[in-house]
């Protein structure tokens, strides 16, 4: 019999009691066996294990140790599964290759089902899936093999992948699901900072909207307000700047109270919060003016925080202009990359939250990208979210299941006591 | 030297004797320690020391007494004019913890000689200050007070902050806190709601300029957390190693290397504002940052 031949794959599933772990390794040793691989899961009363273990060492004939193991099923109430493991065919994927998945959204049938056949019609090996949170909401992580993944003619490998991530997250959109793409080996890279584009993400749109149209209510409209035919779409930042010179002539103080028509984003500063417990660093950039964000920046207890100052005369009046440099959706990336080297870390330890089109003009090798209700602009960000809740963000960046409850259950519980002390 | 221009300031970047820089007030002793540990065991100094043309120290103090006590030969520097009307002068109120109310100040502040005046409202409190030098305010809510001396316990601005220390120290012999809040704090619309309520301010003497540069030039310290100096622009994040610093070389020398080290560097420019590395800065800043 071949070295190889003795190494077995043992499978074990049954009710869930103390000394399970402990009963199979303890047979394994007494057999000379070498575990080369280990899982095991507890879930809702019901122990599950996979082992790899190498005999090689042992005297004992194959048949033997079968029985021998076999006989642990009467000693633990176990069903065990005893087969060949032929470890030197397997050829480990480069690392490369692995991807995780996250999504998440409201709970609905057919998630699972829907994914999972997605995947097995690209050939993709689902080697991991774990439920972070089932109940009314649903999020689901999964840790993928794109080494087998079917590629269509005439594309290649990076536009395969790109075509395969864009119909996921068509699939995952018409189920009103949020999807996070991550290639493995960033996903597990230690992430320092998070930025969050402050005009997309920790303000409300409405609001937003609201403060600006307060602003173009101060004066006549300006040549510039006429819509140009070929204008596309403008982003929040570019119409913020925009609008400044409207304000010419008005005291600091009016245009402060202005400030109050801005909403953060329900959860925003909660997650802020949780982020910051965990070690992260936060940072916000934001292409509104200095009187208007102050507030948020300080409730934020944020690390950086960016925005445009708007020039005012000594007697307190806006002058109409903004100090040089002004602060713009190009500059925010360039702000972005001087905070990287303040702190001195790469680009795949950052996490950057926006929505697309801010998201659009970031380096390419973030460690993740976030677009927060990006609309129905293409993006090309890891993760779409296209739920109100910010905080589920949380469950992208593999923060273990215990430590994610323990966070959120918090945040309830405050979430209560506020409702009560009302 | 290195030089940043803006519309209103120049601030030169260069190195300075330790020994040459002249201090105009005291230091908070447990912030000293923690920076004699950080100085003896870090790598770099982060911010220069905000000095005038006399090499008055105007933003700085802490880091100039330790590198005075640790024996540096050098310090880098940002020279400014600290009579630009961009340089402003503002001072730091002291807020009392409000757990006995106001009869234990009153009380010490009669046992040292001094006199209350009922102030009807915060802007008379304000106009009595400015009539009368070198007094004191005091606000519990919405109510004010003004404090006086006589002559002969203050007839200086250097001699009003002492006194004030001494009312703080039987303060704190009562176990009563003392934190120190920005003077513009009590303007603020909010102030008064957002104050806890029986927490008591005192406003502390109004100082000039002129008066910081005769105690620094007189070899008179202020006491600690007098001044709080409202410099329209500032360098930061210049982060030079510190041993250079201590090395025997000619100021020369160690300038040129300072100001070499600067040039290699990128800077950005932000308006008043921002927020870096948790702080909130209202003045413009010049960044400092390495290129990768």
């Amino acid at each position: 019999m071949s070295q190889s031949e003795k190494i077995l794959s043992l499978s074990a599933i049954g009710p869930d009691s103390p000394g399970l772990v402990s009963k199979i390794t303890t047979k394994i040793f007494e057999m000379k066996g070498n575990i080369t691989d280990v899982e095991e899961n507890c879930r809702r009363g019901l122990f599950a294990i996979f082992l790899a273990v190498d005999f090689s060492a042992s005297k004992r004939p194959i048949d033997e140790i079968k029985n021998s193991m076999k006989a642990l099923e009467m000693e633990t109430g176990l069903k065990l599964i005893l087969g060949k493991c032929h470890e030197p065919g397997i050829t480990p994927a480069p690392e490369d290759e692995n991807f995780v998945v996250t999504i998440l959204g409201l709970d609905r049938p057919g998630i699972i089902a829907r994914v999972s056949t997605f995947f097995h019609n690209y050939h993709i090996n689902i080697e991991n899936c774990r439920m972070i949170a089932r109940g009314k909401f649903f999020s689901m992580e999964m840790a993928m093999n794109l080494g087998k993944m079917i590629i269509g003619q005439d594309l290649s490998h990076d536009q395969a992948m790109e075509k395969m991530t864009a119909e996921l997250k068509d699939l995952c959109a018409g189920m009103d699901q949020s999807v996070v793409i991550q290639k493995e080996n960033t996903f597990k890279r230690l992430k320092k900072i998070v930025v969050f584009d402050v005009e997309s993400t920790l303000i409300q749109g409405a609001s937003l909207r609201g403060f600006v149209e307060k602003i173009r209510g101060v004066s006549e409209p300006m040549d510039s307000d006429e819509p140009k035919p070929k204008d596309g779409p403008k982003d929040e930042a570019q119409v913020l700047i925009e609008n400044v010179p409207r304000l010419r002539g008005m005291s600091i103080n009016d245009f402060e109270k202005f400030s109050e028509t801005l909403a953060l984003t329900p959860g925003a500063l909660d997650l802020i919060q949780i982020l910051k417990s965990m070690g992260f660093k936060i940072a916000l950039l934001s292409a509104g003016f200095d009187c208007s964000m102050k507030k948020i920046f300080e409730i934020s207890g944020a690390d950086y925080a960016f925005s445009n100052t708007l020039k005012v005369d000594e007697n307190g009046i806006i002058t109409g202009e903004l100090e040089e440099p002004v602060l713009t959706s190009e500059t925010k990336n360039e702000i972005l990359e001087m905070i990287m080297n303040m702190e001195n870390i790469n680009p795949d330890q950052v996490i950057a939250v926006g929505d697309g089109s801010a998201l659009s003009r970031l380096p390419v090798d973030m460690g993740l990208t976030i677009a927060f209700k990006p609309g129905d602009t293409p993006t090309r960000a890891d993760g779409i979210f296209k739920g109100d809740q910010i905080i589920d963000i949380l469950y992208c960046l593999g923060i273990p299941k215990t430590e994610l409850d323990k966070h959120l259950t918090r945040i309830d519980q405050e979430i209560e006591n506020t409702f009560d002390a009302g | 030297m290195f030089s940043l221009e803006t519309e209103t300031l120049k601030l030169r970047l260069q190195v300075t004797r330790v020994d040459s820089l002249l201090e105009h007030e005291g230091t908070l002793p447990h912030v000293a320690d923690k920076l004699i540990l950080e100085f003896k065991n870090w790598a770099d100094l982060e911010n220069p020391v905000i000095v005038d043309e006399n090499n008055i120290v105007l933003d700085g103090n802490h880091r100039t007494y330790v590198f005075k006590h640790l024996k540096f030969k050098h310090i880098p520097v940002c020279k400014i004019g600290y009579f630009n009307k961009s340089v402003r002068l503002r001072y730091w109120f002291r807020m009392i913890g409000d757990r006995k109310g106001l009869g234990p100040l009153k009380q010490i502040i009669e046992e040292m000689g001094g006199n209350l005046y009922h102030a009807v409202d915060k802007e008379t409190l304000i106009r009595m200050m400015e009539q009368n030098r070198f007094s004191y305010g005091v606000q519990q809510g919405n109510a004010y007070i003004l404090v006086r001396f006589q002559e002969e316990v203050v007839n200086d601005a250097v001699g009003a902050y002492d006194v004030l220390e001494k009312i703080q120290e039987r303060l704190r012999e009562q176990d009563l806190g003392i934190t120190y809040i920005p003077c513009q704090s009590v303007r603020d619309a909010n102030f008064c709601t957002e104050l806890g309520e029986g927490a008591i301010v005192i406003w502390t003497p109004q100082i000039t300029k002129e008066m910081v540069v005769d105690a620094a030039k007189g070899d008179r310290l202020f006491a600690p957390k007098t001044t709080r100096h409202l410099i329209a622009t500032r360098p930061l994040n210049v982060n030079a190693p510190i041993h250079w610093f201590k090395e025997d070389v000619s100021l020369e020398e160690i300038d040129e290397r300072f100001s070499n080290f600067l040039k290699k560097k990128e800077i950005r420019r932000f308006g008043p504002g921002q927020v870096i590395d948790g702080r909130y800065y209202e003045e413009e800043l010049f960044v400092f940052y390495d290129r990768r």
